[in-house]
C-alpha cells in the first residue's frame, strides 16, 4: 500500500515539471505587477461613446509615467478613440496576453524581434494601412525602416533607434601616453593592450572594449565593413567578426584567458551600478549606447564620447550596430483600426517627437535629426552616428536568436582560450544546424 | 450494504469533484495537450501544424539540447549526495541538542524561505571572482579566487554550493524522522555493546530509510527542474540587453529547463519546448519507479 502511494506521488511530482517553467515565470510577472503599479481595466471610458485602444508597453517606472503622458495628449487631440495604457515590462507576458486572444491592441518591441512575430504570426502586417496612408518610407531613417520589414511587408513602425559609440576614460588614457581616442580599429587594438593593468596575475584595469559583452562584438566586427549577411545567406565567419576573434584571442594570449574570463564576468553582472568597471574608472575604452552617457557624468568622470572607429581599409566610413524599438499591432487585436491610428500618431504624428524628447531617446525618423528641440537633451556624437555612420542590423531572420546564441558560443570559446579557427569552424557548423 | 456502498462511492466522488475538475482543466488537459502540441509545429499564436516526430528527431540532432543534458545530470549527480549527506550530518547533529534547537531549526530553515530571485541576486555578490566574498575568504587561507559563475568548469560545482543554501527543509524532515525512532532501540543498542556509529549504522539509518529514499526522489526531481536561479544568473552575467540567448560562458549553465524555457518562450517554439518537457517528464518517471522500486527493497515495510 505504502508503495502504491509513495509511486503515485512520485507520478504527481513529475507531472508538476511541466509547469514548473510557468511557474517559476509567475514569480517574476508578479515583481513586473507590482512596478507596474495599479492596474487598470480596459472598459475605462467606454461610457462616452469612445472606443478603446488597449496599449501595453515595456516600459516602467519613470519612462512609463512619461508613456502615460504621450498617451493623455494623443486622448485629448481626438475623440473617437480613447488609449488605455498598461506598463507590462515583461515581453513573455505579452506574447502570452497575444496567443489567448486577451491581449493589448498595440504593443511596443524591438526591431530584432519583428521577423519571428511575422513567422509565427504574432505581428499584423500592416501594408493595408500602409497603402492607404501612402506612407513615404523615406520618412525614416533606412535601416530603421528596414529593420521593421519582413519578406517585402512591414510588421511594424520604429519609434526609436539604439546605435553605440566609444567612450574613453580621458585620465587612464593619458596615464597611458595618449591624449586621444583611438582613430582606427588598429589603433583601438593596440591602445586596448597597452591599457590594460596586471597585478599579480589579476587584471586590474581592462583597456579593451569587452563589457558589455552583448553589442561589442557585433559593433567591433562592422568595422571591418562585413557583417552577419541575411537571412538568406547567413555568414557567421565574415571578416569582422574574424577579426574580433582574433584580437580577443590575442589579448588573451597577453593577459591570460582566466584574468580576462574573471574581469568580464565580474565587470557584465555588474554593469551599470557604482561597481561598473568603466563608472569606477577602471575601464579605458568602452562601446555602449546613448543612456550611457548621464551615468558617465552623474559618476563625475572625465571621459569623452566618439564614433566607433573603422578598421584602416574602410577610410572615412563608420559602422554602428543599430537596434530599433517599435510599434506593432498584434494580429490578434480587437480593435486594429484604433491601433494604427494611435500607431500612426506615435510614428508619424507628434507623439514621435514628443517620445524622443520626453524619453531623450533617439529618433527613427530622419526629419526629427535635426529637431532643435532634440539637440539639447542627446548627445551629438550619437546624432552624428544616426546620421554619417552607415547602420548594421543583425540579419531579420526568425531563428535569431539561435543564431546569436551561435555567435555568443564562438566568443565565449576564444575568451576561455581556444583558437579563433576552432571557434570559427564549430559556429559554422551549429549555423548549418539552424538555417537549414 | 452493496447499496449504501455505492452510495458512499458517489458521495466521495461528489465531494471530490470540485478538486478533479480543476484537475482536468488546469493540469490534465494542459499535459494532454502538450503531448499533441510536441508532435506540431506551434508559436502559441499560429495553428498548431501536425509535423510527426520532427521535433523530437531536430532535438536528437541538437547540440545544445545534448549540452543541457549532461549539465543537467552533472548537476543532479553533483547535488543529491551533496545536499542529502549533507543535510543528514547537520540533522545528526541538531538532534542531540538540548538547548536551541528550535533556534538552529530555524536558522537553517530560513533560507529556504527567501525568495529564489533575492537570494540569487545575493549570491552573485558573494560568488564574485574579483571582489565576491567567498574568494576574499578563501584567499585568507591563501586559496586563489574562482571564477566561480564564469568558469565552465566551476559553474555547476557553484550551483551546488548555492542551492545547499535551501537545504533546511530537509533537514527539518529528518529530524523528524529521527525523533520517531523509539528510545527503547537506541537503548538496547547501547546495552549491546553497540557504539556511536553502529548506533547510527543499524538504529538511525534503517529508522529512518524511508524518509531518506523520499527524499532522495524528491531531490533528484528538484535537481532536474532547476530554473529560476539560472535563469537569473545567466541574464546578469551576459551583459545583454535582452537577447534570449544568454546561458553562461561556454553554454556551462544551460540547464534543461532553462533550454526547454528559451525554446518556448524567446524563440517561440512551442512544439519543440513540449517535446522537451515530455522527454523529462518520461525519464524522470522512468527513474523514479526504477529507483524506488530497487531502493524500496531496502526500506523497512512497516
Amino acid at each position: 500500500m505504502k508503495k502504491g502511494l509513495f509511486l503515485s506521488v512520485t507520478a504527481i511530482m513529475a507531472a508538476a515539471l511541466l509547469s514548473a517553467c510557468g511557474a517559476s515565470k509567475s514569480a517574476e510577472t508578479e515583481l513586473s505587477e507590482k512596478e507596474s503599479g495599479e492596474e487598470k481595466t480596459a472598459d475605462a471610458g467606454k461610457g462616452d461613446g469612445q472606443e478603446v485602444v488597449n496599449f501595453w508597453y515595456l516600459w516602467g517606472g519613470e519612462e512609463g509615467k512619461r508613456i502615460e503622458e504621450i498617451i493623455d495628449s494623443y486622448n485629448k487631440s481626438q475623440d473617437r478613440y480613447k488609449v488605455v495604457g498598461l506598463s507590462t515590462p515583461d515581453q513573455q507576458k505579452v506574447i502570452a496576453g497575444i496567443s489567448g486572444g486577451s491581449g493589448p491592441d498595440i504593443t511596443d518591441d524591438f526591431g530584432s524581434n519583428i521577423s519571428n512575430y511575422a513567422a509565427q504570426n504574432i505581428a499584423l502586417p500592416l501594408e493595408e494601412y500602409i497603402e492607404k496612408e501612402k506612407l513615404d518610407r523615406k520618412l525614416f531613417l533606412d535601416s530603421a525602416i528596414a529593420q521593421q520589414e519582413v519578406d517585402g511587408k512591414l510588421y511594424a513602425l520604429p519609434i526609436s533607434s539604439n546605435v553605440m559609440a566609444l567612450y574613453y576614460n580621458k585620465k587612464l588614457l593619458q596615464e597611458g601616453g595618449y591624449t586621444e581616442p583611438p582613430k582606427t580599429m588598429e589603433e583601438l587594438r593596440e591602445m586596448s593592450k597597452k591599457l590594460t593593468k596586471v597585478e599579480n596575475g589579476t587584471l586590474k584595469e581592462l583597456g579593451a572594449p569587452f563589457v558589455p559583452g552583448g553589442y561589442a562584438w557585433p559593433c567591433l566586427s562592422y568595422a571591418a565593413g562585413t557583417n552577419f549577411g541575411t537571412p538568406e545567406k547567413l555568414t557567421p565567419d565574415n571578416e569582422g567578426f574574424r577579426k574580433t576573434l582574433d584580437y580577443l584571442s590575442d589579448y588573451v594570449k597577453e593577459f591570460g584567458a582566466s584574468s580576462v574570463n574573471s574581469y568580464i564576468s565580474s565587470g557584465n553582472s555588474k554593469l551599470n551600478t557604482a561597481q561598473d568597471p568603466f563608472l569606477s574608472g577602471e575601464q579605458a575604452l568602452r562601446i555602449d549606447g546613448p543612456w550611457f552617457y548621464d551615468m558617465a557624468k552623474d559618476a563625475g568622470l572625465d571621459f569623452g564620447v566618439t564614433m566607433i572607429p573603422s578598421y584602416a581599409s574602410q577610410g572615412e566610413k563608420h559602422y554602428s550596430y543599430l537596434e530599433t524599438s517599435n510599434l506593432y499591432i498584434p494580429s490578434t487585436a480587437k480593435n486594429k483600426d484604433g491601433a494604427w491610428d494611435f500607431l500612426k500618431y506615435m510614428t508619424l504624428g507628434e507623439g514621435a517627437k514628443d517620445f524622443a524628447v520626453k524619453n531623450v531617446q533617439l529618433p527613427a525618423r530622419r526629419d526629427l535629426l535635426t529637431d532643435p528641440d532634440l539637440m539639447e537633451g542627446t548627445n551629438e556624437v550619437y546624432r552624428e552616428v544616426l546620421s554619417d555612420a552607415e547602420l548594421v542590423t543583425m540579419p531579420n531572420a526568425p531563428f535569431l536568436k539561435e543564431y546569436s546564441a551561435a555567435i555568443n558560443s564562438a566568443v565565449d570559446s576564444v575568451l576561455l582560450g581556444g583558437s579563433p579557427e576552432e571557434a570559427l569552424s564549430e559556429m559554422k557548423k551549429s549555423v548549418d544546424a539552424i538555417s537549414r | 450494504m452493496r447499496k449504501r456502498e455505492k452510495r458512499a462511492e458517489r458521495e466521495g466522488l461528489l465531494f471530490l469533484l470540485p478538486w478533479l475538475i480543476g484537475f482536468a482543466c488546469f493540469s490534465l488537459y494542459p499535459i494532454l495537450m502538450s503531448a499533441y502540441y510536441s508532435l506540431t509545429d506551434f508559436s502559441a499564436v499560429k495553428a498548431p501544424v501536425f509535423v510527426g516526430m520532427r521535433n523530437y528527431t531536430s532535438l536528437f540532432h541538437d547540440k545544445l539540447f545534448w549540452k543541457s543534458i549532461q549539465n543537467t545530470l552533472y548537476y543532479t549527480a553533483l547535488f543529491v549526495p551533496v545536499s542529502i549527506s549533507l543535510s543528514l550530518l547537520l540533522a545528526l547533529l541538531l538532534k542531540p541538542l538540548r538547548i536551541g534547537k528550535g533556534f538552529f531549526r530555524s536558522v537553517f530553515f530560513l533560507p529556504s524561505i527567501f525568495p529564489a530571485v533575492a537570494s540569487t541576486m545575493v549570491w552573485i555578490i558573494i560568488l564574485d571572482p574579483l571582489s565576491g566574498y567567498l574568494n576574499r575568504f578563501l584567499k585568507l587561507f591563501g586559496i586563489p579566487g574562482v571564477n566561480w559563475l564564469g568558469d565552465p568548469k566551476a559553474a555547476i560545482p557553484a550551483l551546488v554550493l548555492m542551492s545547499s543554501w535551501g537545504i533546511g527543509a530537509t533537514i527539518v524532515i529528518l529530524l523528524a524522522a529521527m525523533g520517531d525512532i523509539p528510545a527503547e532501540l537506541y537503548e538496547a543498542a547501547s546495552l549491546d555493546g553497540a557504539g556511536m556509529w553502529r548506533q547510527f549504522c543499524y538504529v538511525t539509518i534503517p529508522g529512518i530509510a524511508h524518509v531518506l529514499l523520499y527524499q532522495i526522489v524528491l531531490s533528484i526531481i528538484n535537481a532536474t527542474q532547476y530554473f529560476t536561479q539560472v535563469y537569473i544568473l545567466c541574464s546578469a552575467q551576459s551583459g545583454n540587453l535582452s537577447s534570449g540567448a544568454e546561458a553562461g560562458r561556454g553554454n556551462s549553465l544551460l540547464m534543461y529547463p532553462l533550454y526547454l524555457f528559451q525554446n518556448a518562450f524567446s524563440r517561440l517554439k512551442m512544439g519543440t519546448a513540449s517535446a522537451m518537457a515530455w522527454i523529462l517528464f518520461l525519464a524522470v518517471l522512468l527513474f523514479s519507479v526504477a529507483f524506488t522500486r530497487i531502493g524500496g527493497r531496502f526500506v523497512d515495510e512497516k
